[in-house]
């Protein structure tokens, strides 16, 4: 049957018709708007970018620029992370089919029902009233548990016991990972040699961290925050390293685990309630981001293990048999095979971060520094005098922040077609 | 068999399609038994069920059995009604918390004149300072039915009594009385700012009757229109003021920023403060969290003292109320006006509400105002007698302020002067955002501001 030209249009039509009504007119319209102050009003006057250069004057907005920056990378790494480890791990459990349910199940509920979930979690009351807010009331309730004599001896001792081991332990990882520097160096593999050494660097980052030197939260300057990222990286490199020994990885963590648990616990013998939501800046925005990373971890975790369940059982038998431990199959087998997963996965989070508006006007409306870029636009809107021009002009930054990442799907997509 | 089915299916679908297309429920009835006319509303919980209880008593009494539907609509009331406004669809009555957005609904046209709706009876009742309120450009565009006195110090009796503290008659007294308390050992204050999305508006309650008492009604007004710039050393003093009685409340400035407002004046009871400044709204959330407590024993007020500015004259009133106002004239409209502007009506919603204080000139405070027990209730009535005998009244500022800087730099200010930041930096950007928002007002912005 011969097809005309003009008939893949006319199937297209109606839903061309109906963007076009609710996206791009609304789109170029907001556009113009913001080029104007006081758009619906008799009193219109055209500004030109005049909105735009009093939206990155505001302070209002540049926080809430900073807030979104920090979501952006602290959300995405976090709940892409943790989707593909949950998807990996789980894949070998017997209850894998209820735990995958369990962990989907918050995104079965309205995303204003789970921030006032958190909204709860977070409460606050002060110290002589009972505590309704779950954070609050299980810390006061372990601090009332290790109050007690004997509580207390008995974890100083294990963190002191626990400690020293998982310190020892620690440095057999440390020594071999010098002893491997030194036999490639001698093996004139000196890049590698190199890499280990630098690995060894990080290591000892991580050892600062498990002194407990950085392990307070960091509480304002940028410097704080970025020395308290370097030992968080520091740590991570410790548990990755440590834990890949083959001989002495599960020791190692588990005693590091257990002092560290002791440790939190006698460190909660003076705890007082805290009012979560109000500190600031860094506190009130993690405890946010936890509430959205709840949320999209399930969607990320299905969708990944969707990804993972189809790679050839093969490759990863093949790579086993010759010698790679599990750590090493997952780095140079599974994650590789997922590549395009992944990119799909992260940009489409990214997507949804970058619009998140119901978790912040719910819990904080942006108070206390945790505005973001949705609600201060809707704030900016339903003011009186309402102020269109700067709306739409936060507006459409919003949009051109997101833009990029849509046309790298886009593109991926089409590559994706052009090879079928 | 084919054209059975279709036929069939085209009978469902008509069906479907002429239900779809009848009018609604709600005309129906209008066009059985009178008027139906919507009312778009902010309270909520418990005020709006007292409110819907008034409204279904207006419903029984209304002659021509005119319905009125009540959507609640909570915190999003300005969105709903900028919304609806702009889509040439808004409901025919709403209920506004500031006077500011009144304003500028009514300047913009949306809002109907309702003085020729009001029987000259309820007009008549109505007070001077509320009516002036409701006018803008010379017509008055809303009533205030119901009022709340802000300048009230809630206290611990049995502390007063035992330990001989005197109720201070003026702003210096206060102080020291503060000064004596803490020097006991004891709290003096007890505040909290928390409030979710509204943090820090309890705060900008303390500075505006500071302000009044301090400087006096001619600089508040200038300050509310932005003729003074924040920049002002009076305003830094405003925020230096609320900063001293910070310090003396109980857990200072952390506590005060973490504590809800609501929860603050439980101190009162468990030992932790024995003062608490607060508006009369509060009485309920005292009576429901400390169901134990007798007013006039266990806890009293006293009203906020006058200060220099006063020169010896009564406590000036700062208040707060809730504006109702129409987008429409239908009839309807104007019979719910009068009859919540009537005694009648008032003297319902006070019995429902305790707290709130009835605007009606014709109720007699000393009679109206009683406890679920019958016994007279003489904290409200003693308020609404100061609210009504005030020689200066203003209403709230924050809510005469544009909302970007009334509903929120204004509360964003206390909260950061709370945390500790630097007041000058502070007042600079409560500047630039009221240079920004105020489309009046002589004050001229941080720019060449020498502070900034």
């Amino acid at each position: 049957m011969k097809v005309r030209g003009y008939v893949p249009w006319l199937y297209l039509a109606p839903a061309l018709f109906i963007l076009g009504v609710f996206l791009v007119y609304p789109t170029v319209e907001t556009f113009i708007v913001s080029l104007y102050k006081n758009y619906y009003r008799p009193d219109r006057v055209f500004v030109g970018l005049a909105n735009y250069l009093d939206a990155f004057d505001d302070r209002g907005m540049l926080i809430a620029f900073r807030n979104n920056f920090v979501w952006l990378v602290v959300m995405t790494s976090a709940t892409v992370g943790l989707g593909l480890l949950l998807a990996v791990l789980l894949d070998r459990v017997r209850y894998e089919a209820l735990a995958k349910s369990v962990i989907f199940m918050p995104m079965a509920i309205s995303f204003t029902a789970a921030s006032i979930i958190w909204r709860f979690v977070y409460a606050y009351r002060p110290p002589s009233r009972p505590q309704i807010g779950l954070l609050n009331g299980l810390l006061m309730g372990l601090k009332d548990w290790a109050n007690t004599p004997a509580v207390q001896a008995a974890l100083t001792l294990g963190a002191g016991i626990f400690g020293v081991l998982a310190a020892l332990f620690w440095g057999l990882a440390l020594a071999r990972v010098v002893a491997e520097a030194v036999r490639r160096w001698r093996d004139e593999r000196h890049l590698e040699g190199l890499a280990r050494v630098g690995l060894a660097g990080f290591l000892l980052l991580g050892l600062f961290y498990a002194i407990g030197i950085a392990a307070r939260p960091p509480t304002g300057s940028l410097w704080e925050f970025l020395w308290f990222l370097l030992a968080v990286g520091g740590a991570g490199g410790l548990l990755i390293v440590g834990a890949q020994d083959r001989r002495w990885g599960p020791l190692f963590l588990g005693s590091l685990l257990l002092a560290l648990g002791a440790r939190f616990v006698l460190d909660q013998a003076d705890f007082q309630p805290q009012a979560w939501l109000t500190l600031r800046p860094w506190v009130n925005n993690l405890a946010l981001i936890v509430a959205g990373i709840w949320v999209w971890t399930g969607f990320c975790m299905v969708v990944l293990s969707a990804a993972y369940k189809g790679i050839p059982s093969e490759m990863l038998e093949a790579a086993r048999i010759d010698g790679a431990n599990e750590w090493q199959v997952f780095w140079h087998v599974t994650v590789p095979f997922m590549k395009s997963t992944l990119a799909a996965i992260t940009t489409t989070i990214i997507i949804f971060v970058l619009k998140t508006f119901d978790i912040v006007y719910v819990m904080t409306n942006g108070a206390f520094d945790t505005e973001v870029l949705a609600n201060y636009m809707i704030r900016t809107l339903y003011s009186f005098p309402p102020r269109y021009g700067k709306a739409s002009a936060v507006a459409i930054v919003l949009m051109l922040l997101i833009v990029p990442f849509i046309v790298i799907n886009l593109r991926r997509f089409r590559a994706q077609e052009a090879v079928r | 068999m084919q054209t059975k089915r279709s036929g069939l299916l085209l009978a469902v679908l008509a069906v479907l399609g002429a239900l779809l297309v009848l009018p609604g429920s709600g005309t129906a009835t209008a066009i059985l038994q009178g008027e139906t006319i919507t009312f778009v509303t902010s309270f909520e919980g418990d005020e709006l069920a007292d409110f819907k209880r008034v409204v279904r008593a207006f419903e029984d009494q209304s002659p021509s059995g005119t319905k009125v539907i009540v959507e609640a609509v909570g915190r999003n009331l300005p969105q709903i009604l900028q919304t609806r406004v702009a889509a040439g669809n808004p409901p025919d009555m709403t209920n506004f918390p500031q006077p500011g957005a009144m304003v500028e609904f009514a300047r913009s046209g949306a809002l109907v004149p309702i003085d020729e709706m009001l029987s000259r009876t309820v007009l008549s009742q109505q007070p001077k300072g509320f009516l002036d309120l409701g006018t803008v450009d010379g017509r008055l565009y809303a009533i205030t039915p119901i009022a709340s006195l802000k300048s009230l110090v809630w206290y611990h009796k049995p502390t007063f009594e035992e330990r001989g503290y005197p109720i201070p008659q003026t702003y210096e007294e206060l102080k020291a009385l503060t000064e004596r308390i803490a020097a006991d050992g004891i709290s003096p204050w007890c505040i909290g700012v928390e409030s979710g999305a509204a943090s820090g508006w309890p705060g900008t309650d303390w500075m505006e009757d500071i302000a009044l008492r301090l400087y006096g009604p001619e600089f508040y007004d200038a300050w509310v229109a932005h003729d003074i710039p924040w920049t002002d050393p009076r305003v830094k003093t405003l925020f230096e003021e609320f900063l001293y009685f910070a310090d003396n409340a109980f857990g200072g400035r952390t506590n005060v920023l973490a504590t809800n407002f609501g929860d603050s004046p439980n101190g009162l009871f468990d030992g932790s403060c024995v003062m608490h400044r607060q508006a009369t709204f509060i009485r309920d959330f005292i009576q429901r969290q400390n169901p134990d407590t007798v007013a006039g024993v266990d806890y009293d007020v006293f009203t906020f003292p006058s200060g220099p500015a006063q020169d010896g004259g009564p406590p000036p009133a700062l208040g707060g109320g809730d504006l109702f106002a129409a987008f429409s004239a239908k009839p309807g409209v104007a019979e719910f006006l009068n009859y919540i502007g009537s005694a009648e009506a008032q003297r319902l919603w006070i019995l429902l509400n305790p707290g709130r204080i009835a605007t009606n000139t014709t109720l007699d405070p000393d009679v109206v105002y009683v406890n679920a027990d019958g016994t007279p209730d003489t904290i409200t009535a003693n308020a609404a007698k100061t609210l009504t005998n005030a020689e200066v009244f203003r209403f709230d500022g924050s809510d005469l302020m544009p909302s970007a800087v009334g509903a929120g730099t204004f509360w964003t200010a206390v909260l950061d002067a709370l945390s500790g930041k630097d007041l000058d930096q502070i007042l600079c950007e409560v500047e630039a955002s009221a240079d920004e928002a105020y489309t009046s007002g002589a004050a001229t912005g941080p720019v060449g501001n020498e502070n900034c």
